[in-house]
């Protein structure tokens, strides 16, 4: 693919991703019918839409530099193992260069094709130590399924569908693990990050159980439940078992988890300084994006690196997604307590907490951070590079000055 | 801790593939074709066989220009003391080398 050709993709790919999301706002949020097509609301959906066509043409032109140009050079067999053996551990990298070594000595497209095959198979499930651990570990999921169906049905009925999707995806993530591994590893990324992941995907647990156990008139809808199974078992896999790509930048994942811990601390104190409406609880949440991008920036002009930017978006995310969960139920409660309203508006009941939390939390954060932090990190990334080469000055010519 | 498991066929035929020239550096396709056995077996045998220090591993230090360097393989002092156990077993089993049962150091 010529440069023309891989500009004009990108544009493609940022145009289809702006007109998808904005489908999918006008699907969310119909028009009124008083209100003009392309006055306000179709001006309102642009803007909205334009962060996201800006993230996808970044993420799709970053994507390409990395490995679409190097995969655009293989055929369909090494594309297959280069792919594969891309999801292998650190410590088995060098078997993944060795299969890659061979099949460049593979001849005949049939066995290419055969090899490659064979070789990838190796690479997504290697062998097992025990050939009963993936048999053990799915039933121990199936079990696990069935004890809390019915011992969450019994003691909490609103939250078994949550329940139960959460404990289904950590099974099946546990037993891709154990198909994928012959032992336990400690995760890349440190303790720390580890413990407050942990913490962060208990909390929200304990908060949603608690709330729904001492307030009646809760309710948990099923979409909102699934959705918020899938972002605690997505949190778990990312503290437990991250994947390769998003380990590599230290600062990344401090800066991650200082803004995580930032944001989800102000969530609490953004409540406990508006007492009397709940404004500025909502100026809040809705302005928390930006600290993403200048976050991202930082870290792509220190380590110098867009994916470190990006790593550091993920990272943020998760954890701020968990403490500003676990956060902001526990202060929505207390606040309807004194209030007898929602914590952001200052004008609904309660009984919608867990729902608003899910909402605001699990799904306008993450859809106004992730731009914020993507485009940070290219601006840093870019910025470095700009910054770098104007720094760059040629070796002065001539004999070293005199002492 | 000392397990007793039995190798496959396919190990035992590897293993003793690789002893009939112990100095001699082996790559993973030749000895999927020697052996005629998919690469989807070959790597995992190989890969168990190195992480129990019965398998050498080293890279090609002179490959041809524009091709990467492959990985070469051989039986460190270990891995031949198993593969003339398995040949003396093999001798004098009656139903074959898939019936042998040998001393599987854990990894």
């Amino acid at each position: 693919m010529n440069r023309m050709r891989h500009w004009a993709a990108t544009l493609a790919v940022a145009t289809f991703a702006g007109v998808g999301f904005m489908a999918l706002l006008v699907w969310a949020s119909p028009r009124d019918p008083g209100e003009g097509l392309l006055s306000g609301f179709g001006v309102t959906m642009a803007v909205l839409s334009t962060p996201w066509a800006l993230t996808a043409g970044i993420l799709w032109h970053a994507w390409w530099v990395r490995t679409g140009v190097r995969l655009s050079a293989m055929d369909a067999p090494a594309r297959l193992l280069a792919i594969a053996t891309a999801t292998l551990p650190t410590e088995r990298r060098d078997w993944g260069a060795a299969m890659t070594a061979e099949l460049a000595q593979v001849p005949d497209r049939r066995a290419r094709w055969r090899f490659a095959a064979g070789c990838a198979r190796t690479a997504v499930f290697p062998a097992q130590h025990h050939p009963l651990s993936v048999p053990a570990a799915v039933a121990l999921a199936a079990l696990a399924v069935v004890v809390t169906w019915l011992a969450v049905g019994t003691a909490l009925p609103t939250m078994r569908v949550f329940a139960v999707t959460f404990v289904v995806l950590v099974g099946v993530l546990a037993t891709v693990a154990v198909a994928r591994s012959r032992r336990l590893h400690r995760p890349p990324h440190g303790p720390l990050i580890t413990i407050v992941g942990l913490a962060g995907v208990a909390a929200c647990i304990a908060v949603t159980g608690y709330n729904v156990g001492t307030d009646a008139s809760e309710t948990l809808a099923s979409s909102a439940a699934i959705l918020l199974a899938v972002v605690l078992a997505a949190s778990l896999w990312l503290t437990l078992a991250p994947p390769r790509a998003l380990t590599t930048s230290k600062l990344a994942r401090w800066v991650g988890l200082g803004v995580g811990l930032v944001l989800g601390l102000g969530v609490f104190l953004a409540a406990r300084f508006n007492e009397t409406t709940g404004d500025g609880n909502l100026l809040y949440l809705l302005n928390l994006p930006l600290a993403f991008g200048a976050a991202s920036a930082f870290v792509a002009v220190v380590d110098r690196s867009f994916s470190a930017g990006l790593q550091a978006t993920v990272w943020a995310l998760m954890v701020t997604s968990l403490l500003t969960f676990a956060s902001f139920v526990l202060e929505s409660m207390r606040w309807f307590q004194i209030h007898q309203t929602s914590l952001l508006d200052g004008n609904e009941a309660g009984g919608a907490i867990l729902d608003g939390a899910i909402f605001w939390v699990l799904i306008v954060i993450p859809v106004l951070a992730f731009p914020c932090g993507v485009i940070g990190a290219a601006l840093g990334a870019l910025g470095a590079k700009v910054g770098g080469a104007a720094a760059w000055q040629p070796a002065p010519v001539g004999p070293p000055p005199m002492p | 801790m000392a397990r007793f498991r039995r190798p496959s066929a396919h190990t035992i035929a590897v293993v003793l593939a690789l002893a009939e020239s112990p100095s001699t550096w082996r790559y993973g396709y030749e000895l999927c074709r020697m052996l005629d056995v998919q690469a989807g077996s070959m790597y995992p045998i190989l890969i168990r066989l190195a992480d129990r220090g019965l398998l050498e591993t080293s890279w090609e230090s002179d490959a041809p220009s524009g091709r990467p360097p492959r990985h070469l393989y051989r039986l460190t002092g270990p891995g031949l003391a198993l593969a003339t156990e398995l040949a003396r077993q093999a001798k004098t089993s009656v139903t074959g080398p898939a019936t042998l049962r040998v001393k599987w150091e854990r990894a």
